[in-house]
Parts: C-alpha cells; structure tokens; sequence
C-alpha cells in the first residue's frame, strides 16, 4: 500500500520550497554579475578607479569614477541636511496634532507624494526654478537667475524624495510610543516642544536612526530626479568655488550612460561604478539592521 | 546600551569616512588630477596650425565650464574633445557635456539652461523661426559626421561566401511598409549578387527606435527621398507611425543599445543603428544601393566620399537649415555611402560674458581644427572635409564680436 499522505506531503513541500527559491534566482543573478563584473573593472584600474576621470572612448585604458563618487556624496549629504530636520519636524507636528486640519490635509499630499514617479519629481523642480527665476526678475527686478541645472536643485530633488517615506516612518514611530511614556513627560511638567524633543525622540531614536538610513540608501539610487536637476558631470568640479550652483555628476547617471555607450571601456566603467554604488547601498543597509537589532534587544 | 552602539558606530563610520578622504585627499595631490593651475592665467594663448598659417586662441583668464547637452549619438566624441581640451587649456576651459537627447538639447539651450545644444538634424523650422522671431543671434554649425548603418541576422547568409547582403533604399522602404514580408521576396533576391537562393522562406521582423532620435530622423528622411510612397503615407520625424508594426512584423527597441540586441536576439531581423554600435556588435552590415548604382559599406572612404559632396551644399550658419537637410543625405558620388548624419552644434553669438565668450570660440576653433585630425575622432566618427569646416570656422569668429 502506497503511502498516498506523505507521498503528498512531500510534494507540496517540495514545490512550496521550489515557489520560495524560485523569486531569489534573478535577485542572485543580479547580485552576483554586478560583484563579479564590478570587481574585473576595478582590478584592472586600482586604486585609480576610485579617483580618476572616466577614460576617453577607444583608447583601451579603463578610467575611473572619482568625480561620480565625490557627487553622489555631496548631493546626498545636502538632501540628507536639509530632508532629516524638515521631516522630523513635520513628523512631530503630524502625531502631536492628529485632529488639526493640516495635519488632515498635510497627510494626503505628503503620502501622494510617497508614490509619484521620481521624474517627475525631476521636471517639477526644474520647472521650479523657472518659476523662481521669473518671480525674481518681475517682482524683484533684480538681474538674478538660479542656475537650473545644479548641484542645488539636485539636491532639492532627492529632498523631495526622501521626504514622504521619512515623514511615514518618523510619525509612525512617534505615534506608536507608549501613551505610559506620554503620561510621565508630560507629569514631569516638561512642554510639548520639550517633551517631544527630549523624550518621544530619544525614545524611538533606533527607528529613526534606521529609517533615515534607509532613506539614504533610497536616495543614493535615484537617477530620475537628477537627469534634469544634478544634470551631470564628467570633471572635478569641487575646486571651483560656485560649485553648488554648478552641475555635477553623480553614480547613478554615470551607469545610465556609460552602460549604455557602445564602448568596452566606458561599460566596464558603468560595471565598477554599479559594484561601488551596491557596496555603499548594503553597508548602510547593514548599519540599519544592526541599529533596528539594538533597539529590540533593549 | 543601543546609546553605546550608535556612538560606536557613529566613531566607526567617522574613522572610516576619514580614512577614504585621507588616501583620496593623497592619491588626488600624487597624480595632480586637478589641472588648474594659477601662473600663466593672463593672456594664456594656444597656437595651433591649420591650413598653412597659425591661428591663437585666446583663453579666458579665469577658469569657465561651458554647459552642453543634446544627442547621444555625439557623446563619446564630445567627452575625446572635452578632456583633450581641458587638458591642453590648463584647466581653464572645462567643457560639461551630457547626452540628454536631441530634441531636450536644443529645448534646454532654448530655454537658456544650456550654453549649447547638440542635434542630430538642424533645427526644424517651426523652432528656428520661433527663436529668429525673438531677436535672438545664434547660429548652427556641422562639426562631425557619422552614418547610420543597416544590420541584419540572416542565419543561412555566410557573409564569406556570399559578402554582405545587399539592399537598396526602395527595398528598405518597402520592408518597413509592409510590401515586403518575406526574406525571399523577388525584390531582395534579384539585389544579390550570388547566393540569392539562400535568402530562406520567413518573414522579415524589421526593427525600429522605440524613443525619439535623430537616428530615426535621418533614417526615415532617407526613406522619404528614396520613395514616394513612404513620403506620403509615413513622413519623416524623431518618431514615425511603422506601418510594418501594424502587420506583426515590427518591434521597437530602446535607443542603439536597444535595437542592436534585438537583432542579435531576433533570427531573421533587420534594424538601423548608428556605425559605432554596429562595428561593437559584430553583426553583418548591409551594403547599400547609392545615387550612382554601386553597392557600398559604411566605413572611412564611402563616409567621407558622401560629405565631400554634401558640403558644396551648407547653407550660411545663422541661416535656416532645415530646409536644406534632405539634399545632404543620398548624394551622387562612386563610391558615396547613401545614409550619412551630422551632428550640429546651436549656440549664441554672444554670451554677455567676455571669458565665456574666449572659452567657447577656443574650444569651438580647436575642434574644428586640430579635434578634427585622425587621433582626436573617436573610432565611428568621420571628420568633416576643409569645406565644411572653413564655412563652421568662419561662423566661429564672429562670436563675441557683436
């Protein structure tokens, strides 16, 4: 007699294992031709790949990514100083004030925003800045211009981006503190402003730390934003003293046009800057997870 | 304790983000990567020669960047000339140049954003009388050219035996009309020279840009010369209607990139792509029927044969191109390659700033000149002849001068 139970039992479980590691073979594959291709690139230029200027096409010699790296960084740490205290503030306004009509209204369009494509966060910035920029010349009339493709407006661009996801996690995390650690702030005599930012944020500091870092890693990613913001670069322009009203160049859109260029060189460039871009990604990641570890064992 | 764990890491990361800085703050003052340098700025001069006399160019005395943007097809060209430049100027003139496409090239320079623009095809007419109407003085010039190439999978055609398969401007059209359906068509087969029996029994999936491009533009300019009926039922533009697709013989692909992997994946495809891209994939190469009823490849000599006749036809550069742009493609000449492109450059003849105006017209000067000898253009690339870069050279001048 045929054991016609377990014989089924094995077969469900033996596709559900296939369905669960069936998802992660493109994720692998992905993962594993960026290391590998990422690591050829940058063997065959080091340590120069990471301070070097792209190569002139055809030429055989594989360049490198210095000026990218450096404007990923400065776009990114911008968005990060101007988004971290915007949406805290915000966040803090939103659960001290769940009835108030703005926060009501505030809501909707900040978690609208969470789901718009990031080019268009792009074009409307850049459209902005026309705005801006006629404002100033007719009402103004002063001979101004905020120059459109900037290290500036790239960084308004990711601001606008990370903005919607750390607002939801920040006010997520406020309103889920304890109304025990609430009572006790606020019979201690301590204001709203006090209580808020000497206790409710200390208290759920790890998930903050973590949202904000995933918010980083989020941003570092965006290509969209900065087609028409950022603009691009291919030089140093960190020694010219107008930088910020400069384009500049960042990981993301060297990969979008390198990778798509005809030439060996300029490819494997795009690989390396990909390998780099992984590496900064999953460190923060990993720095994220360790903090969100810290905040449940205490 | 997590208090003890963010300062730690908080230390780590500083430690660590100071350690990166330090050895790229080392490595960036070793191989002086950062080329400004401060003595020798006022009345810094390059001499170059060109045409048996010595031209200097004057350059501005304090560092400028130039911001541009337009086509792709010219980006691995622009950055050769960009870096070259940069680095024969001591750093004062830095050239920003970003494929951002055609048409938002010249949008962008429109609107002022840019300081130039890059087009595959001249500005068309509607824009430059747009612009013309608002006083504006700008002109355009031809600074490089390239070819579009017609690549093909034919895994029965042995390109040792056979050569390259052969086509005619009608037939393409006809292909991507949809008159055309299958390889062995008799139109094909009566082209080919020998082996015209080997052209097997399947349909033709003729592939095309899916995005906006000049490639498509001057691709389809072509057909519109060579045929009435494509002229009349399809026209010419960044992007066209495919009568093929509507047949379920036609796909699109996504830029050069996208059309060359399609034909690679594709068994008995067929697509247009800029040359650079089709040497890279090394897919078979059409030859192409021209004016003069012989059956050519795109390489150095067909190129430049077909922009030595098209340059006894350039118009003044601050005139309108655009009507012009149909008589510089399918030219007579032996050995004339029928699909050649130019890249134009739309820019200001005065940019209210005395060192911009010195940075653009040396960078301008110099490509024209010296950019335009063989180890300054990039591999797909053609130089222009003299002609053609006397009437760009003298429009050059005249910037700032007004």
């Amino acid at each position: 007699m045929i054991d016609l139970r377990g014989l089924k039992s094995k077969v469900m479980v033996a596709a559900i294992s296939i369905l669960a590691i069936l998802p992660f073979i493109p994720i692998v594959h992905l993962f594993f031709t960026v290391v590998v291709n990422g690591i050829y690139a940058i063997s065959q230029n080091f340590p120069g790949f990471f301070y070097m200027e792209r190569s002139i096409p055809g030429s055989g010699v594989i360049g490198g990514v210095g000026p990218y790296i450096i404007g990923t960084a400065i776009l990114v740490s911008i968005a990060t100083l101007i988004g971290v205290p915007l949406s805290i503030l915000i966040a803090i306004y939103a659960s001290e004030f769940i009835q108030s009509r703005l926060t009501n209204v505030g809501d909707v369009i900040i978690t609208t925003l969470f789901e718009f494509p990031t080019i268009i966060i792009g074009l409307m910035t850049f459209a902005l800045i026309s705005v801006l920029n006629d404002m100033i010349r007719i009402y103004l009339l002063i001979d101004v211009e905020l120059p459109k493709f900037s290290v500036l407006s790239g960084s308004i661009a990711l601001t606008i981006v990370m903005l919607p996801f750390l607002y939801v996690q920040i006010k997520e995390s406020l309103r889920s503190i304890p109304i025990s650690i609430r009572e006790a702030a606020y019979s201690l005599g301590l204001s709203r402003i006090k209580a808020n930012f000497y206790i409710f944020l200390v208290y759920a500091r790890g998930s903050i730390v973590t949202s904000i870092l995933i918010a980083i890693s989020k941003i570092m990613g965006e290509t969209a934003p900065l087609l028409f913001t950022a603009f691009g670069s291919d030089f140093y322009t960190i020694s010219d003293p107008g930088f910020l009203f400069k384009p500049i160049g960042s990981l993301t859109l060297a990969i979008y046009n390198l990778g798509l260029s005809p030439y060996e060189e300029w490819i494997a460039t795009a690989w390396g800057a990909a390998f780099i871009l992984l590496l900064m990604v999953l460190s923060l990641y990993i720095i994220a997870r360790y903090i969100a570890r810290g905040a449940y064992l205490r | 304790m997590v208090s003890m764990n963010i300062s730690k890491l908080i230390l780590i990361s500083s430690i660590l983000i100071l350690f990166i800085v330090g050895i790229s703050v080392f490595y960036m003052s070793q191989t002086n990567i950062n080329p400004i340098q401060q003595e020798g700025r006022a009345g810094y001069t390059i001499t170059i020669v060109y045409d048996g006399q010595s031209i200097s160019l004057d350059l501005p005395s304090t560092p400028i960047v130039i911001i541009g943007g337009g086509s792709t097809f010219v980006n691995p060209q622009m950055q050769a000339w960009a870096t070259k430049f940069r680095d024969l100027s001591k750093g004062l003139v830095t050239v920003n140049y970003q494929s951002i496409g055609s048409g938002a090239g010249v949008a962008k320079w429109k609107s002022q954003a840019l300081d130039f623009g890059a087009s595959d095809i001249p500005l068309p007419k509607d824009i430059y009388s747009e612009i013309k109407g608002t006083g504006r003085q700008f002109i355009q010039i031809p600074i490089v050219a390239g070819a579009i190439a017609v690549i093909y999978n034919l895994p029965e055609w042995d390109e040792a035996k056979c050569g390259n398969l052969r086509l005619s401007g009608e037939v393409l059209a006809d292909i991507y009309l949809g008159n055309i359906i299958k390889w062995n068509d008799p139109k094909i087969v009566s082209l080919q020279d020998k082996c015209g029996d080997l052209l097997p029994d399947s349909p033709i999936i003729g592939i095309h840009r899916s995005d906006g491009s000049g490639t498509t533009a001057a691709f389809t300019l072509y057909l519109a010369l060579v045929s009435d009926e494509w002229k009349n039922s399809v026209g010419w533009g960044y992007t066209v209607e495919w009568p093929r697709d509507q047949l379920g013989y036609g796909l699109g692909g996504k830029g050069n990139e996208g059309v060359t992997q399609k034909v690679v994946s594709t068994p008995y495809s067929i697509g247009y792509v800029e040359l650079a891209y089709a040497l890279k994939s090394k897919l078979p190469v059409a030859e192409l029927l021209n004016k003069a009823g012989n059956f050519v490849l795109p390489n150095a000599t067909t190129i430049s044969e077909a922009v030595k006749y098209a340059s006894k036809k350039f118009p003044d550069p601050a005139d309108d191109w655009s009507i012009i742009a149909d008589k510089l493609l399918y030219l007579e000449g032996e050995l004339s390659y029928p699909i050649v492109t130019y890249v134009y450059l739309v820019l200001d003849l005065d940019y209210n700033d005395d060192n911009k105006n010195k940075a653009i017209k040396a960078f301008l000067t110099w490509i024209l000149t010296e950019g335009q000898k063989s180890e300054n253009i990039v591999e797909g690339y053609i130089a222009l002849p003299k002609e053609a870069l006397d009437i760009a050279l003298k429009a050059v001048e005249k910037i700032g001068s007004s």
